[in-house]
């Protein structure tokens, strides 16, 4: 029952591509058919690598991630949120305690830095998980398990004519296989 | 008889006259015993009623006489004549032992007759500090020549028995004499004083005192062995020493008064700290030396009413008194009525540690036994510290006397609590009239509040003392019904202090409410201040500028115990006079 | 579209391919795949009898933990002035050795630095249970654990707050931020490991768990381009995070008045002394792990070297603390700071307090010999000694402390560890150890995205 219900989740869901996967042994051979394909105008095209890859990387031309905005959202709302917190209380029910102030900024200050870490560190996750559209349910691209292993993958949207170009292309810049999904 | 005659509703409890009369029937005394002991007693005064009651009839003689309390009739005095002085023959120990034996009657026992009482075996000898039983005072060096260290095994031999105990090293003793309590070594009596220390009174010989028929108590010489094995000492402070800490200070007469003897000892000092700030209407609490402005005391104002919160318990819900009522823009702190405070006075604390029982009784402290003090784990709110100073030796040839002071320590009711601060879930806090309150119900256990107070005057509830089906229940019937209606008894977990009977303080506030009066400096007494013999203990209202509390606080002999600290304490110790040498104090 | 060859500058050499003299020519992508693989499969005896002593220990330390929980804390050996002792300690000791696992895997990630590649997800994995345990403590030493959640700040009907000024609540801040934070670092981190697990473990069941670890990850460009966006903020985050945590923990003490806690260098003191244990840890976790697992080629004698090396600085840093603290003791003002620094080392305690600075300031001067650092028996041992120290380092700032208050009447009523506290001591270790044993068996116990990382990335022209 448990085994069914495991090889139910692991089966690979049946999924419609349409377009061209070029498989690559060398990280040099894949960055020049990135750069050529994107001078082409195939400017939406993915890469599948184990690890991230400094030449794919400049081919692509990605700027940076917008997830720092994210993160930087929610460690202000951390800070002013533990400073909020902490004011709060003590104004609702003022609780003196060893003579000290009401609005004792010094501890406070403890608890904002820590807020702030935390609503830091949460939103972003939350940015990284939305923008790199994480948890991913339905993949975007035939996906190939030698992508963790060694493989890099150039998956281009084609179709028809555009799919025979691009499928020389890349046999040209030295992929390993090509295949062209409908 | 009176008042009461019938039998209580929770115990089986007779009147003793009635106890005679039960015991007399079921011993088969064949006589026709009376139904109770009020028709005894009837028909006792009926001879009574005949020669001094003519003119009325029984029953009215008899209420008149129950309600006068008797019936007197004057007879003539008989007169009076001195004998010869009696002579005193002077005691004669016999024995061979080196030591002669003194057995003196315990401060807490007395002659053993205390001895079933919890808090009286808990309460720590006011000579050693030891508790739960006994031991022998021995000179130091004359302990160093038997080879015996504080707490070492001792064999008492005299000619009429022998008893070990544990050896209490005293430099306060003749050393050729040794000193033994007398009161335990019960070998029935109850279930805490049954088999704990031990009768000193198997060392003395049959022996009356011919003056007096009384025991005689210094009669014998006792030999002294150090064995290995040995009950043991159990005590709640084992180092006398001050260590230089400034706990128990004295102030030479001389300095207090140059020139003769002042008029009055409790002399207000010239100049006290934190005064001179101006601020009109403040009343500087003696031990402050900046004011702060939560917690200073305020005189109210021309006009100013009295806050809802400042009353009593006694108010309605609605109008009752929290910090939440009254907003933080009036500063909920200002407004107290009271501020209240203690003066201990070392010169007048003999050390009896009444005030100790005294609390126990009033705030349902629970006993915790011999093993848990030897770890510490006493649960007293309020400890009589006792502290040796050597003095200088007068001439050249005398050893140094010793210099013994007590310090009655208990929750200093500081201005800057160190404990409140570090309360992570507000279960200590100062309340606005100036006690550090303790909710037992927010205590969540985590035992900062006691690390941070430098006092040490807190105490934990390491077990479940309150839970009748546990072991550790300090409260077996019928001990129970003892506990004060007015205190919380406490669950394990929780932290527990002086609260400067709170309970007390809002009864006497309910009372001044009621009668509509306001409150007069004596109407509250803590505990320990209504038990102490000598009133060393003073307690009242700071801001009440009549209140003995408030002259005290300002006397020239006031000082507060680790003031470095900046703790601003409530209570303020009056130093120990130290009087001329050879004044005979 | 010209079919010619399009050659290009790459301003990458090959040194910028990964500090390659770190793994032997021989490894490669796969095998480095296959190899790290090879942990995550069904467990041999050894694993089970280890786990079982283990689970065994545990069950000890419950019993005694419920106990403890019905007759109340008086079961532990606390008195009146130690009211703090073992639980304490074994709280600062938990959150000391989880420290160094946001130092490898943060700190010296901002540093680029490349020889934590191979060590940094044993030692993230130690942060996170080591926190686990550490978070037990605050709850056990409470007089009512029941009710502990009164420490966190939740809307409540009465309009009660904890107190946020108390050093303890700071703590209750920072450990669970740094729970959740190292928590979330290890989970991200392990996304692109787990779906190699996924694509190429050795069973369903391991698969499985590489499936729900991954999130669905497909190494496609612009999720690497978010991962290591938001990678490079975790780590930025959790730098301070650790300077902060076991500053806000040597708090507890230094806001404390007691003489011997009343200081200002508690905070990098006790940074450096957490960094100082969790290091040693390490050290003892990966040695045994890399010779059972057949790893020595992945994570070097190097690697260990240069931990070991972090070992000797912080046990300089802790050293000079010690001195310091003595130092100030003996030229300051407070004659009760400085009785209480004698007492340390020559009353009641003295055996912790000497323990405590062999083990720390004397052995670890060991390693400033190249041959002592690389013989890793003798590092094995010098690391466990460090532990020992460190423990005993917290042991003596505590009980010692407290046992001496100002006031001189509660002393010489002097504390003794009870059985309880032994057991909840090694039950500890017990709980600690139950997760990492599964962790190793279950998840990628080597980072194996960013190992691939420094091997020379597959060039087809090599200049």
């Amino acid at each position: 029952m448990i085994q069914k219900l495991v090889d139910r989740l692991l089966a690979p869901a049946p999924q419609k591509h349409a377009g061209v996967m070029g498989i690559f042994e060398y990280v040099d051979d894949a960055a020049a058919a990135v750069r050529a394909l994107r001078q082409v105008g195939h400017k939406d095209l993915s890469v599948y690598s184990p690890v991230p890859h400094h030449d794919l990387e400049h081919a692509l031309e990605q700027g940076p991630s917008l997830v720092r905005w994210v993160t930087f959202g929610g460690a202000t709302l951390g800070l002013t949120g533990g400073f909020s917190l902490c004011i709060y209380s003590v104004i609702s029910y003022p609780l003196v305690v060893g003579g000290k102030e009401l609005i004792s900024l010094p501890p406070f200050v403890v608890i904002g830095y820590e807020s702030m870490i935390l609503l830091g560190a949460l939103a972003n996750l939350m940015g990284m998980l939305a923008l790199a559209r994480l948890p991913q349910v339905k993949s975007k691209a035939p996906y190939d398990p030698r992508f963790s292993l060694d493989k890099i993958g150039i998956w281009v949207p084609c179709t028809g004519d555009d799919a025979a170009r691009v499928e020389k292309m890349l046999r040209g810049q030295g992929a390993e296989e090509v295949k062209v999904h409908v | 008889m009176q008042p009461a005659t019938q039998k209580l509703p929770m115990f089986d409890a007779k009147a003793p006259g009635e106890t005679l009369l039960a015991l007399a029937r079921s011993a088969g005394l064949k006589r026709a015993w009376p139904e109770s002991w009020m028709d005894y007693l009837k028909a006792r005064w009926k001879p009574l009623h005949q020669r001094m009651g003519r003119g009325k009839d029984f029953e009215t003689f008899w209420r008149e006489s129950v309600q006068k309390g008797g019936v007197w009739e004057e007879i003539a005095s008989p007169a009076v004549r001195w004998g010869a002085t009696p002579a005193f023959a002077p005691a004669e120990p016999k024995g061979q032992g080196s030591a002669t034996l003194v057995l003196y009657p315990s401060p807490a026992f007395y002659d053993g007759r205390g001895a079933n009482k919890s808090w009286l075996q808990e309460l720590p000898d006011p000579t050693t500090k030891a508790v739960w039983g006994s031991w022998v005072e021995i000179h130091p060096e004359t302990a160093a020549g038997l080879g015996v260290a504080m707490g070492d095994g001792v064999k008492v031999e005299t000619e009429a028995g022998s008893v070990v105990l544990p050896a209490y090293l005293y430099p306060g003793i003749r050393k050729d004499t040794v000193a033994i309590p007398l009161g335990q070594g019960h070998t029935a009596y109850g279930r805490y004083a049954k088999d704990r220390g031990v009768n000193a009174l198997a060392l003395l010989p049959q022996a009356q005192d011919s003056a007096s028929g009384a025991v005689a108590y210094l009669s014998a010489r006792a030999k002294l062995t150090k064995v290995a094995a040995a009950p043991e000492l159990v005590m709640t402070q084992r180092d006398k020493n001050q260590h230089e800490r400034g706990m128990a200070r004295v102030i030479p007469l001389a300095e207090l008064a140059p020139g003769g003897t002042p008029a009055d000892i409790n002399l207000p000092r010239a100049h006290a700290p934190g005064e001179g700030s101006g601020e009109k209407g403040h009343i500087e609490l003696p031990s402050q030396h900046k004011l702060g402005k939560y917690t200073e005391p305020r005189l109210m104002q021309e006009g100013e009413k009295t806050p809802a919160h400042a009353v009593t318990a006694f108010v309605p819900e609605e109008t009752v008194r929290g910090p939440r009522q009254i907003p933080v823009s009036q500063g909920s702190y200002k407004h107290a009525q009271h501020r209240w405070a203690m003066a201990i006075d070392l010169h007048s604390c003999t050390g009896c540690s009444a005030c100790v029982v005294a609390c126990y009784a009033e705030n349902n402290i629970p006993t915790v036994g011999p093993e848990q003090v030897k770890r510490g784990r006493e649960m007293a709110w309020i400890r009589i510290e006792r502290y040796e100073e050597k003095l200088a030796a007068p001439s050249g040839t005398q050893a140094a006397a010793n210099d013994v002071r007590f310090v009655p320590m208990m929750c200093q009711h500081c201005t800057s609590a160190p404990c409140e601060t570090v309360c992570p879930v507000y279960a200590t806090y100062h309340n606005p009239e100036g006690l550090n309150a303790q909710i037992y119900n927010r205590c969540v256990g985590t035992r900062y509040c006691s690390n941070n107070c430098p006092y040490k005057v807190r105490a934990f509830n390491f077990f479940d003392y309150a839970a009748p089906e546990k072991e550790t229940f300090a409260f077996p019937e019928p001990l129970n019904w003892q506990l004060n209606p007015d205190v919380t008894v406490r669950s394990r977990g929780v932290m527990e202090k002086c609260t400067m009977c709170v309970q007390r303080i809002l009864e006497g506030k309910g009372n001044a409410r009621d009668e509509e009066r306001p409150l007069k400096d004596g109407d509250i007494q803590t505990a320990c201040q209504q038990s102490c013999p000598t009133q060393a203990i003073t307690f009242g209202d700071l801001l009440d500028p009549e209140s003995r509390v408030a002259k005290l606080s300002r006397a020239q002999r006031a000082y507060w115990a680790l003031d470095e600290l900046n703790t601003g304490p409530g209570v303020t110790y009056l130093k120990e006079l130290e009087l001329p040498a050879g004044s005979g104090s | 579209m010209s079919e010619e060859e399009i050659t290009y500058e790459t301003e990458m050499t090959a040194d910028d391919v990964g500090a390659t003299e770190h793994v032997p020519e021989t490894v490669t992508q796969k095998s480095l795949t296959a190899d790290c693989l090879r942990l995550i499969q069904r467990p041999g005896w050894l694993w089970w009898v280890v786990f079982l002593f283990d689970l065994a220990i545990l069950a000890v330390a419950m019993v005694a933990e419920r106990n403890q929980i019905v007759q109340g804390i008086g079961v532990a050996g606390h008195t009146r002035p130690v009211m703090w002792a073992s639980y304490v300690t074994n709280f600062v000791f938990w959150v000391g050795i989880a420290h160094c696992g946001t130092l490898v895997s943060a700190i010296l990630f901002l540093f680029r630095s490349h020889f934590r590649r191979a060590v940094y997800r044993v030692a993230e994995a130690m942060t996170v249970f080591g926190v686990m345990t550490a978070g037990l403590f605050p709850i056990i030493h409470l007089g009512r654990p029941w009710f502990a959640y009164w420490l966190f700040p939740y809307p409540h009907q009465r309009q009660l707050w904890p107190n946020f000024r108390s050093p303890l609540e700071w703590d209750v801040f920072a450990v669970s931020t740094y729970l959740t934070v190292s928590t979330i670092f290890f989970l991200v981190g392990i996304i692109p490991d787990a779906a190699a697990q996924r694509d190429h473990g050795a069973n369903r069941f391991y698969r499985l768990i590489g499936h729900i670890f991954s999130f669905g990850w497909t190494g496609a460009n612009h999720q690497w381009k978010h991962f290591y966006g938001a990678y490079l903020y975790f780590a930025a985050f959790a730098t301070p995070l650790v300077l902060s945590v076991h500053s806000v923990v040597s708090w507890d003490f230094a806001m404390a008045q007691v003489p011997g806690w009343h200081s200002t260098i508690f905070a990098p003191y006790f940074v450096a002394g957490a960094i100082f244990s969790g290091v040693a840890l390490v050290i003892n976790l990966l040695i045994p792990i890399r010779s059972v697992f057949k790893l020595e080629h992945i994570v070097t004698v190097d690697h260990i070297e240069k931990l070991s090396k972090l070992v000797l600085l912080t046990s300089m840093i802790v050293t000079y603390s010690y001195l310091v603290e003595i130092f100030s003791a003996w030229y300051g003002p407070s004659s009760n700071e400085r009785d209480m620094f004698m007492w340390r080392f020559f009353g009641h305690f003295w055996w912790a307090g000497w323990t405590m600075a062999t083990c720390n300031s004397l052995i670890p001067l060991l390693l400033w010999s190249k041959k002592v650092r690389r013989n890793l028996p003798l590092l094995f041992v010098i690391c466990l000694f460090v532990n020992v120290g460190m423990w005993f380092e917290r042991f003596v700032i505590i009980v010692s402390s407290l046992a001496r208050p100002f006031d001189p009447a509660p002393w010489g009523v002097n504390y003794k560890m009870s059985w309880t506290e032994g057991a909840i001591l090694a039950g500890s270790f017990a709980w600690f150890f139950m997760f990492f044993l599964i962790f190793i068996r279950v998840l990628p116990a080597f980072s194996l995205a960013e190992i691939k990382e420094t091997l020379r990335a597959p060039m087809r022209r090599k200049a």
